[in-house]
């Protein structure tokens, strides 16, 4: 009996769809801020640090994303925890 | 975008005297709500650090949890900035003709609502709590004669203060364009359904 496994960047594909509904939500808070937000030095910085806080976060995702091996096979029974397996998937 | 020196339908010589937004305080509170969930995974590490569990080594629950971390900032990261728009765009602004009311309700919904500063009849500034007591913050509420929503500026700086600058405001619109707060006799008779008002004395019908 062969055991059900699957590639790990199948994990990549609901985070793609967060990262899509929060992007486009980021957007949103933009579009607001820019369209209706009071003509003023203030908004400016607001805006900037929309940008730069929500890059910022997706460079630290990326920087932790990029660690891991998702080429990487695992079988159901890596899967329960602890279960004995110590192939490490991150290449540090 | 908005800008105070030309405001929707603005006459001429209508100038801005107030432009408020909520209390700082409110901003805190977004600020430390992401400074509180930034810190709850830096915890559930260290705690799965102390208890010596080499999950991140696992080959399935590393890079699950790596991903579950990047939604994790992801979503704090886009909550935070929804409540700054949120707090950003709540804004009032009173000038020598009006009182301009703009709030955002989440990020689809936003109500804009004037009333001119001659309808307006009552001032109430409120300030509850002890933080509002400590920092002087607090509410204003504007009413009219009208039958509609008192205006109400939310948790703003000095509430005292504002009160008072918009009632000298309304004393001297009033002077300038009349006074507009009272509703005479036949207009309250037109708002009240003919209905309501009983046509004949009640009769008893006792047996």
């Amino acid at each position: 009996m062969t055991a059900l496994h699957f590639p790990l960047w199948y994990l990549l594909i609901p985070f793609a769809i967060v990262l899509l509904a929060t992007t486009i939500y980021m957007f949103f808070n933009i579009y607001h801020i820019a369209k209706f937000g009071m003509q003023s030095f203030g908004t400016t910085v607001v805006l900037l640090l929309y940008f730069g806080g929500y890059l910022a976060v997706l460079a630290v995702a990326g920087v932790m994303i990029s660690n891991v091996d998702w080429q990487h096979t695992v079988t159901l029974i890596e899967i329960l925890p602890f279960s004995g397996s110590s192939t490490s998937t991150f290449g540090l | 975008m908005i800008s105070l020196k030309a405001l929707p339908n603005q006459e001429s010589g209508e100038v801005t005297v107030l432009f408020l937004r909520r209390y700082w305080l409110d901003l805190a509170g977004a600020f430390f709500f992401t400074l509180a969930m930034t810190l709850v995974p830096i915890a559930v590490g260290g705690a799965i650090r102390l208890g010596h569990l080499n999950i991140m080594e696992q080959p399935f629950w590393g890079p699950t949890l790596t991903l579950l971390l990047s939604c994790y900032m992801l979503v704090v990261a886009v909550i935070t900035m929804a409540q700054i728009t949120d707090y950003f765009l709540d804004v009032w602004i009173v000038t020598t003709e009006r009182v301009i009311n703009i709030e955002q309700h989440g990020l689809f919904s936003r109500t804009v609502s004037e009333l001119r500063l001659n309808q307006v009849q009552d001032i109430t500034s409120e300030t509850s709590g002890f933080l509002g007591t400590f920092l002087t913050y607090g509410n204003v509420f504007i009413q009219t004669a009208a039958e509609r929503e008192r205006f109400q500026f939310k948790n703003i700086d000095n509430p005292d203060d504002v009160k008072l600058t918009i009632a000298k405001l309304v004393a001297e619109a009033k002077h300038r364009r009349g006074d507009a707060s009272v509703i005479n006799h036949e207009e309250r008779e037109e708002r009240v359904p003919s209905d309501a008002i009983p046509s004949e004395p009640p009769t008893s019908h006792l047996t």
